[in-house]
């Protein structure tokens, strides 16, 4: 009996401070889990988007529903992802990639805009930066724990 | 049988210092070959646009544009090294959790 209330007494000496420490935040996640939405989308409007690119040999304002519609899916997936938690790193990503004073998919319509139409060498170029920033998203989205993974 | 305190907490220092090393070596080497990865790539285009113009498919004044998507592109590979760091970091304090909550049930 003496021995099980002395294991007993230690057990909680040791529990104590584990349950300090979460109460403390201190295994709080940095960042956010894996989202498979978020990466399907990532991956879907990196197509939508480089697929919409191949197009600006053409007369910009033939473009603008298609353009339009790329857009909006952007702005859909940036809400999304501003609304998760501990997700800045992507957000400042997505901002980066649709920034339209910068130089990926946000400069590139604008260009776009401004040129009327744009040359093919230049368009292929420009896809596999914009190709690569799209990747940098949806590289870091897989590598994040799968929410399965988290011990609480 | 009274638990032998001094001993788990010994035991968990060692092995958590074991955990950060491995951690940080396996994070560090990563990060450095993605960085060498991607300044090779760049050095790349470079030579591939300025071929391009030899060759009239790309007009030289499109090659400023090129070069800032690419520095804007090291911006997007640097913050992925963030998150890459900051998903370690996590990892690293589940694998904390985990060791000590093995430990100690192994210990009682």
């Amino acid at each position: 009996m003496k021995t099980y209330i002395s294991s007993r007494k230690y057990y909680f000496l040791l529990i104590i401070p584990i349950i300090l420490l979460h109460s403390c935040n201190l295994f709080t996640p940095i960042i956010s889990t894996y989202d498979s939405y978020a990466y399907t989308q990532t991956t879907s409007i990196k197509v939508d988007a480089i697929n919409l690119m191949g197009m600006a040999t053409e007369d910009y304002q033939s473009h603008k529903t298609d353009i339009a519609a790329v857009q909006n899916n952007i702005q859909k997936i940036y809400e999304y992802e501003k609304h998760r938690k501990h997700d800045t790193i992507t957000v400042q990503q997505w901002k980066l990639l649709t920034d339209t004073t910068r130089h990926l998919f946000g400069g590139f319509i604008i260009k776009w805009r401004k040129e009327k139409q744009l040359d093919k060498g230049y368009i292929q170029d420009k896809e596999k930066e914009v190709g690569f920033a799209f990747d940098q998203i949806a590289d870091l989205e897989s590598k994040k724990i799968k929410p399965s993974d988290v011990k609480n | 049988m009274p638990i032998d305190i001094q001993g788990i907490l010994t035991q968990l220092e060692q092995q958590i210092a074991s955990l950060a090393k491995t951690s940080v070596k396996n994070y560090a080497t990563q990060a450095q070959s993605d960085g060498q990865a991607i300044l090779t790539s760049m050095k790349a285009d470079l030579v591939d646009w300025t071929n391009q113009v030899a060759n009239g498919t790309l007009k030289a004044s499109d090659i400023p544009d090129l070069i800032a998507g690419d520095s804007d592109n090291l911006k997007m590979a640097a913050l992925t090294q963030i998150g890459l760091a900051e998903i370690e970091a996590d990892q690293f304090k589940q694998s904390v959790l985990d060791l000590i909550t093995k430990t100690i049930t192994a210990a009682i």
